[in-house]
């Protein structure tokens, strides 16, 4: 079995060295047996073109490269098992979403998958990317998602990893949006041991929007890294960056949010915001929201909350006879469904609740 | 003599530093309807929410009793399970709640017992229709884009599931329709028996119409000024508190 | 059709842009080496324990890189630098014994005016020394100590051991390593048990000598139930070729305590500004900075308060200007090391010409920081799109008992604001002006009220409208 281990930054602009936040070191894994592993199938229309080789594809600019640097890339090219192209045609809207199942067990228990949805002018479509794997089983996802929004188009791409607690995932997203269209991606980071995942979304055209929702869960022993980053290149672009995270136990996570306006970018909006509720006295919560900025004539945001709920609602739930950890509890599920509803299926979404449910029940 | 319900013995109470309950004194027994008034920013939520144990406000000198026990200290969570109620003059919006999820949770904790899911939607469905509210709110998150008055009613259905010993209702009734009082004030009778009580706090009196009061109570800087019977709304809607205060 | 863009003045520099012929007693080479910080050491005749402390700062000095983040300090040549300029004065207590050149830049700057008026007490550093130290009378007779750190050394040598350079160590960074292989000047301010300073101390520093360094160091000491507020001003004349500024700054706060810590600072644009300073909050102690950053050509500079005892408070509040070729980066940083502890950090800046306001911080919350609070806000004007500001905060939470609120914003004057003011009479160069100065109102109103006036004299807000 091949490995890479490698550092890879990703912090956009370094801070204090000391704070251990700038960079994240990773050892991937190659598959011993290529075709088949993780047992994907794909449910789709018959509109909808599927290869499983990306012959003649041109990238172009690749917005992942910020999360995976030219090894890491090419250690994928070279070990991926699944190798997905998925077109959505011009002006096509595709009623159901296109999911693409991952399931990990004892016999496939490495995953380099390798995605590039391409949306057409004007076309319509949720994909749902769903890792699970079989407890107990060290399973091992690496994973690189690609997509092209073309003009007018709307994609919302919908990433779920509920890997086992031992398993390991590493993981990153890279989209560039054309004028008028529209990308909302949607992360479900609620398993995995040491889950590392990444997202780079470049707002190329004019009007172009792009929308980051990110849930994450930490129990046990998991630790999270996370960094996100919109990138404002186009005029009168808009991005909206949401994060709810629960900690339980002893778990620890990083959260990095970048809001780019680069020059150039003006009319544009943006607003991150994350909140975090600690639900256990041996969590470390870590958060960098950045905001560059190089235009004038933008409006940027950021929120960022962290510790209690207010107390006002808290004393609202008591007040009718529910206790404070469970009021606690009560409103980490909502701050998740509001995400979570996002979520164009119905069984994805039950399932992710019922594994909250479950952590919070044990963790709280 | 029925042992006392709620007994408000010299309460004072601040908020970051600022005086706002100058000794307040009350005594409320089973089966009795009180009703609380005064001027705008006399302290009457004040009042209720200190009663309620709202974590916000400071307890300087004084304390609270529910059936005879103190609990000056105690928690909103622990109070409300002894039975205590408030309906909140500015409810709060909590999104991500459906109504039913919170109202099935809170009747879990309230009672101490499991709640079945079908028998509690049955409940809920009559009670709301007791209360003109369509089913559909039970669906929707708590109180977030409801109307002043939707909240208003969304709080009395909570006082109707629960079923409390004591339900303070803060100005319940201003921001509602003439058939909203008159609804909410027939559910508040509905609820109404010999075993619990009600302290209503008002401005109008028009929610008193069904539900004849034993007791007024006037407060004024964080004091109760006086005690009397019902016959005092009368002097109060006729000259104003002035005539009451002086 | 392209929107109309308000212009700012950059900041009117000119009051403080004189210089005098450069008349220094004694100067060392340029360059560091352990003969020049030797020969520092010997010049202000210090203990033994000094000079070691000094070597071993160099040593750290030349093995630390320097930080991997932040402005680029390439074009920093230590070896162009001059490391100590003394003046060709000893320290006085009488402005009328101070060279008359000195004492006329000083009275350029408002300094004796301002000891006159308003002030408990004044230290004024020229170049690498204190010339001149006084405090009001019955301040002494209070036990209030207030001198120059040389003296210090000498007269109050055990405190000044214990506590020298202990919460900024040399192994901090590269420059506070530098300074402590070179430091000279600054004051020593002790505030005994009880004692309740009324008005302010303030230490003025001025940096004359071109290609020179200054690294004065500030060591307070704010006892039990006592209070102060402590001043420090900064400035030089410009030159072409780059000053250094390595100060450090070290604030013991004991219980129960309040120290507030004013600094405005407008070196000229060719001074790279590298400044540590650093406050230890005890029990219910409280430490107040308020920051003011417009002038150098680089800042780096983050005051940090290590919350040690049950209760402490800090309050950050700042302002930073970059204009044209400057590159500020500037912040706070909090550590909550005992229960209920709380922070605030309030920060503005305004980028325009090129310049680069760059807000950075850390907020740490320790395990044993149960109910402790931090809110930070910080706001960002951007007056064209040739300038950049960035927002780079870290928080690392490691209690769950805690309320921790961050907000951040980046934007320019607001059309509807300006709109707004126009349909009540302003005109509209008026109601812009107006926005800014509202903008930094929040500072300017925590400044003495002369520092108020001086810095709205430093935003000499001249605004013209320009049809882009
Ligand atoms: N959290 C708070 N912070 C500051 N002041 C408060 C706070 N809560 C209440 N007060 C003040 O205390 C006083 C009493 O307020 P309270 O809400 O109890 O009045 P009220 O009698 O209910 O008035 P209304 O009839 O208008 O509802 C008012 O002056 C109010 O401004
Ligand atoms: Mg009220």
């Amino acid at each position: 079995m091949r490995q890479l281990a490698a550092t890879i930054n990703r912090m956009p602009v370094n801070t204090w060295r000391r704070l251990d936040v700038n960079e994240a070191e990773l050892v991937m894994r190659g598959p011993d047996k290529k075709p088949g592993a993780g047992g994907a199938n794909i449910q789709a229309s018959g509109q909808i073109q599927i290869r499983q080789n990306f012959e003649g594809l041109d990238f172009g600019e690749d917005a992942a490269k910020l999360f995976v640097p030219a090894e890491m890339g090419a250690f994928i090219d070279e070990h991926t098992n699944r190798r997905h192209f998925i077109r959505i045609p011009n002006d096509h809207t595709e009623q159901e979403p296109i999911v693409l199942a991952m399931r990990l067990n004892g016999e496939n228990q490495v995953l380099v998958d390798d995605v590039v949805i391409e949306a057409g002018e004007g076309s319509n479509a949720a994909v749902i990317l769903h890792y699970t794997s079989e407890n107990g089983v060290p399973a091992y996802h690496c994973g690189r998602t690609r997509l092209i929004v073309h003009r007018n188009a709307r994609v919302k791409l919908v990433k779920v990893q509920m890997l086992g607690s031992e398993a390991a995932h590493a993981d990153a997203i890279g989209g560039h949006v054309q004028e008028g269209a529209q990308l909302d991606v949607i992360i479900a980071e609620l398993g995995a041991a040491r889950p590392l995942s990444g997202c780079n979304l470049v707002l190329d055209g004019e009007g172009a929007g792009a929308g980051l929702d990110v849930v994450y869960l930490g129990d046990g022993r998991r630790s999270l890294d996370m960094s996100y980053r919109v990138e404002h290149r186009g005029r009168a672009t808009v991005s909206d960056i949401c994060a709810k995270g629960i900690l339980l136990e002893r778990s620890k996570k990083v959260f990095r949010d970048t809001l780019d306006f680069v020059r150039g970018a003006s009319g544009s909006k943006g607003r991150e915001e994350e909140s975090v509720l600690m639900l256990s006295p041996e969590v470390r919560n870590i958060s960098v929201p950045l905001l560059l900025c190089g235009e004038d004539d933008v409006e940027g945001e950021h929120a960022m909350t962290s510790g209690r709920p207010d107390e006002r609602i808290l004393f609202y739930l008591m007040s009718r006879g529910i206790n404070e950890l469970a009021a606690k509890k009560l409103l980490a599920q909502a701050a998740f469904s509001s995400i979570i509803e996002k979520i164009p299926d119905a069984a994805v979404r039950n399932e992710i609740l019922g594994t909250v449910h479950k952590s919070i029940e044990r963790g709280g | 003599m029925p042992k006392n319900l709620l007994s408000i013995k010299n309460l004072c109470a601040s908020v970051d530093g600022k005086r706002i309950l100058n000794g307040v004194n009350m005594e409320i027994c089973p089966g009795e309807v009180h009703v609380l008034m005064g001027p705008n920013g006399a302290g009457k939520s004040t009042l209720a929410n200190v009663v309620m144990g709202d974590p916000r406000y400071r307890v300087d000198a004084g304390a609270v009793f529910f059936e005879g026990e103190d609990i000056t200290g105690e928690k909103p969570d622990t109070r409300a399970r002894r039975g205590m109620f408030l309906s909140f003059q500015a409810p709060e919006e909590i999104p991500g709640i459906t109504v039913e999820n919170f109202l099935r949770a809170a009747k879990a904790a309230y009672s101490g017992e499991d709640v079945k899911l079908l028998p509690f939607r049955k409940e809920l469905r009559a009670k709301m229709s007791e209360l003109e509210m369509e089913p559909s709110y039970a669906a929707r998150y708590l109180n977030v884009g409801f109307s002043g008055g939707e909240k208003k009613k969304n709080e009395i259905l909570q006082m109707a599931v629960l079923n409390p010993k004591l339900a303070i209702l803060d100005e319940t009734d201003s921001g509602l329709d003439i058939d909203a009082v008159k609804t909410i004030s027939e559910s508040v009778h509905r609820y109404k028996n010999e075993t619990n009580a009600v302290l209503i706090i008002t401005h109008i009196t028009r929610i008193l119409q069904r539900l004849p009061a034993d007791y007024i109570h006037i407060m004024s800087d964080g004091r109760i000024v006086r005690t009397s019977d019902a016959s005092l709304i009368e002097e109060i809607s006729r000259g104003g508190f002035a005539s009451v205060l002086g | 059709m392209e929107k109309q863009k308000t212009r700012v003045d950059d900041i009117n520099r000119e009051r403080f842009d004189f210089r005098d012929a450069d008349k220094s007693g004694y100067k060392t080479g340029k360059g560091l080496t352990a003969d020049i910080v030797t020969e520092i050491s010997k010049m202000k005749n210090e203990p033994a324990w000094m000079l070691k402390h000094r070597l071993r700062s160099l040593e750290i000095y030349h093995r630390t890189p320097l930080p991997a983040w932040g402005p680029p300090l390439g074009k920093l040549n230590m070896d162009e630098i001059v490391t100590y300029v003394k003046p060709d004065t000893g320290l006085k207590s009488d402005w009328n014994e101070v060279p008359e050149y000195i004492k006329n830049t000083f009275e350029r700057l408002g300094i004796p005016k301002a000891e006159r008026e308003s002030l408990a007490g004044v230290g004024a550093q020229y170049d690498s020394e204190v010339v001149y130290h006084n405090i009001r009378r019955e301040l002494l007779s209070q036990g209030v100590i207030y001198t120059d750190m040389e003296t210090a050394v000498q007269e109050h040598e055990d405190i000044v051991k214990e506590l020298f350079m202990k919460l900024v160590p040399p192994q901090d960074h590269k420059f506070a390593a530098l300074h402590g292989a070179v430091w000279s000047g600054g004051s020593y301010v002790y505030v005994p048990e009880g004692v309740r300073l009324a008005i302010p101390l303030q230490s003025y520093f001025r940096l004359n000598a071109p290609g020179a360094g200054q690294f004065e160091h500030t060591l307070i000491v704010v006892e039990k139930g006592a209070s102060v507020h402590f001043i420090e001003g900064c400035s030089a004349p410009k030159y072409n070729v780059l000053n250094l500024h390595a100060g450090c700054v070290e604030l013991y706060v004991r219980e129960g305590a309040t120290l507030r810590y004013s600094t405005i600072e407008n070196w000229s644009k060719n001074m790279m500004n590298l400044n540590t300073k650093r406050a230890l909050v005890e029990k219910n102690a409280t430490i107040e900075w308020i920051s003011g950053t417009f002038g150098s050509n680089t800042t780096m500079l983050y005051p940090s308060s290590i919350l040690k005892g049950e209760g402490a408070r800090s309050t950050f509040t700042g302002i930073t200007f970059a204009g044209n070729g400057q590159h500020l980066d500037t912040g706070a940083k909090v550590v909550h090391a005992a229960p209920n502890t709380s922070s605030t950090v309030s920060s503005r800046s305004i980028s325009k010409d090129g310049g680069i306001a760059v807000y950075r911080s850390v907020i740490n919350i320790l395990q044993n920081a149960s109910e402790s609070k931090s809110s930070i806000v910080c706001e960002s004007l951007m007056m064209d799109s040739v300038s950049r500001s960035d927002t780079i905060p870290v928080m690392d939470i490691r209690n769950d008992r805690v309320d921790i609120g961050h907000e951040a914003k980046i934007g320019r004057i607001s059309d509807a604001a300006i709109f707004y003011l126009m349909t009540r009479g302003l005109p509209e160069e008026e109601a812009k002006a107006m926005i800014v100065r509202g903008f930094v109102e929040p500072i300017a109103k925590e400044l003495p009220l002369e520092y108020a006036v001086e810095m709205n004299r430093l935003i000499s807000l001249e605004l013209e409208g320009t049809i882009g």
